[in-house]
């Protein structure tokens, strides 16, 4: 079990990696994508919408996890907090 | 020979080397503290077990996903995993550029392993230093395993293999002879650098293929078209750049209101 529960956060921080947004984004944006394939809608207007898709998704996890925000009386805390080189992960 | 590859091929060629060298600066290291900290035989039979467990999978999980799955359903499934790979490098390459993430330090990854390797207990296993193959292997294996990943994500889905497999080899050449003269950390590479040029091309090379596998949902399951085909790809690659830089010039605006806490 310990093994297999190993094997799978290995995958899981291979692929997913720090932010899992990136990645239920992308799958969304796809999602979206085959149902209007699959519906007979699509056209040349669909790789391009899909595409900006793709940049909204990565974009906004970003821009939201660094925005300052006071806590705790007043200090500023974001998300993409600057990170130790040994947490790095796999890249 | 290479005026014989076409831009796309040449994209391929790039990416893959680039991606590869990253991963190989990285192993190097590891390698590098085994060898010189706990000697060299243990050290170099881990990196070549190492070596070739990673061939198999490249030979055993390319012929396997070539043959059972259709096209479309591989750029899909293929292209989405690239993707998602490549936006979290070209993520945290951006987050490094805004000063919002430290830099990876070759040199301290480098003294820590060699810390590690001078402090543990001497083991022979069939007449190797236990810990000097087993690091090897585990550094080479799990660093290899993203160069195969890349290897056969972008070879499958640009239905050249051999082509990105030779990518690969070159890099880790190189790799292995600039390490072979200087005998120290590859600490001057700059990683950050090639990890954003990666990250795009990762992303770029993704978002293609995947909306591309999406016809697998079409009555006819062929590949969907891009408008103006492959020039499509320079379209997508500059959209990525753009948004990348626009995202470091934000996020590095925000950098000295964080710094103030």
């Amino acid at each position: 079990m310990r093994y297999l529960v190993g094997f799978g956060r290995f995958w899981y921080e291979f692929i997913i990696g720090d932010d899992w947004r990136i990645a239920a984004g992308v799958t969304v944006v796809l999602a979206v994508g085959a149902v209007v394939e699959a519906a007979g809608l699509g056209g040349d207007w669909l790789p391009p919408a899909l595409a900006l898709g793709m940049a909204a998704v990565f974009a906004a996890p970003l821009l939201a996890g660094s925005r300052p925000r006071a806590i705790d009386g007043g200090s500023v805390a974001t998300v993409n907090r600057p990170a130790r080189a040994d947490q790095d992960g796999a890249l | 020979m290479i005026g014989d590859l076409s831009a796309h091929e040449l994209g391929l060629l790039a990416a893959v080397m680039l991606a590869s060298a990253v991963e190989f600066v990285e192993a190097f290291t590891i390698v590098l503290a085994m060898g010189l900290t706990r000697g060299w035989r243990s050290t170099l039979a881990g990196t070549a077990a190492a070596l070739v467990t990673l061939a198999l999978i490249v030979v055993v999980a390319g012929y396997a996903l070539a043959t059972w799955f259709p096209e479309a359903l591989l750029q899909l499934v293929i292209g989405a995993l690239l993707l998602i790979f490549g936006l979290q490098w070209l993520r945290k390459a951006i987050l490094r550029s805004a000063g919002l993430k430290a830099e990876h330090d070759e040199v301290a990854t480098f003294e820590a392993e060699a810390r590690a390797a001078r402090g543990a207990a001497p083991q022979t296993v069939m007449g190797l230093d236990w810990f000097a193959f087993v690091v090897s292997f585990k550094g080479v294996l799990l660093e290899g395993l993203e160069v195969v990943f890349i290897v056969l994500t972008f070879g499958l889905s640009a239905g050249n293999v051999p082509l990105a497999a030779v990518g690969a080899a070159i890099a880790g050449a190189i790799v292995l002879a600039v390490g072979a003269v200087v005998h120290r950390p590859l600490s001057r590479v700059p990683e950050n650098t090639i990890k954003y040029g990666v990250g795009i091309l990762l992303s770029t090379f993704g978002t293609f293929w995947a909306i591309e596998g999406l016809g697998v949902f079409a009555p006819d399951q062929s590949s969907l078209e891009w408008p103006a085909g492959d020039l499509a790809l320079l379209g997508v690659l500059v959209g990525w750049l753009v948004l990348s830089r626009v995202l470091v010039a934000t996020l590095r605006r925000r950098a000295p209101a964080m710094a103030v806490a």
